[in-house]
């Protein structure tokens, strides 16, 4: 059995017994395990706010939440704002300052220009790219990790 | 942010009274920034509000006056 399982078995006879030696030779995959990543990491932000509840604690995570990615723990290569998350994005945004770092260290910021003109801020974009649900949809389909929050 | 200065923070009792912490030092224009507590300081999911050192005098003056209740300032 360790064989199948792509060990090295070596038995040695000795003068207290048999001695069975086995040594992994490959990790063996889980057939569950995901494939590795081979895109770039994408965050989806579809709302001003952090989870669904209430509103002022969704607001307070949030802001978290761009701190601590800015802290540089795992940086995204592409955050997607769209609906009321391009709010963020615009002026007297509480994340402007860590999404304007995020940009200086290469983090792409897309944000969607339906939504900035329907919520009558276009004049108001402070950091990241106009985008449109063309490169929207490329951007998450060609994603190696997609993270919705 | 002052970024030579080094950062103090400011710990709550509870979410609530670091937003209305956040409003007293919006109004008085002290620079801030909410933050979550930093692991080395609690493990609870929390927040609190950072500032330069420059302006910690401002920080606990505002508070006081507003009658803000916080557990500790602390470098951070």
């Amino acid at each position: 059995m360790a064989r199948t399982l792509g060990c090295d078995v070596t038995v040695e006879e000795t003068d207290r017994g048999t001695r069975i030696g086995i040594t992994g030779k490959n990790r063996v995959e889980s057939a569950d395990a995901p494939p590795p990543a081979a895109g770039p990491v994408v965050v989806v932000i579809p709302g001003n706010t952090m989870g669904r509840g209430d509103e002022d604690l969704g607001k307070i995570l949030i802001r978290s939440f761009f701190h601590t990615v800015n802290e540089g723990i795992s940086r995204p290569d592409v955050i997607i704002l769209f609906n009321t998350g391009v709010l963020l994005a615009a002026e007297g945004s509480d994340v402007l300052e860590d999404l304007r770092a995020l940009e200086g260290k290469g983090t792409r910021i897309l944000v969607c220009g339906t939504c900035l003109d329907f919520l009558k801020m276009k004049e108001n974009l402070a950091a990241g790219t106009v985008s449109n649900m063309y490169a929207i949809a490329e951007t998450i389909f060609s994603a190696g990790r997609l993270i919705n929050l | 942010m002052n970024g030579q200065d080094p950062y103090w923070v400011v710990l709550f009792e509870s979410t609530s009274a670091a937003l209305m912490a956040e409003k007293r030092l919006k109004k008085a224009a002290i620079p801030h920034k909410v933050i979550p507590v930093p692991r080395q300081i609690s493990s609870d999911c929390g927040v609190c509000i950072r500032f330069a050192a420059g302006v910690r005098g401002d920080v606990e003056s505002a508070l006081t006056s507003g009658r803000i209740p916080f557990q500790e300032i602390r470098p951070l």
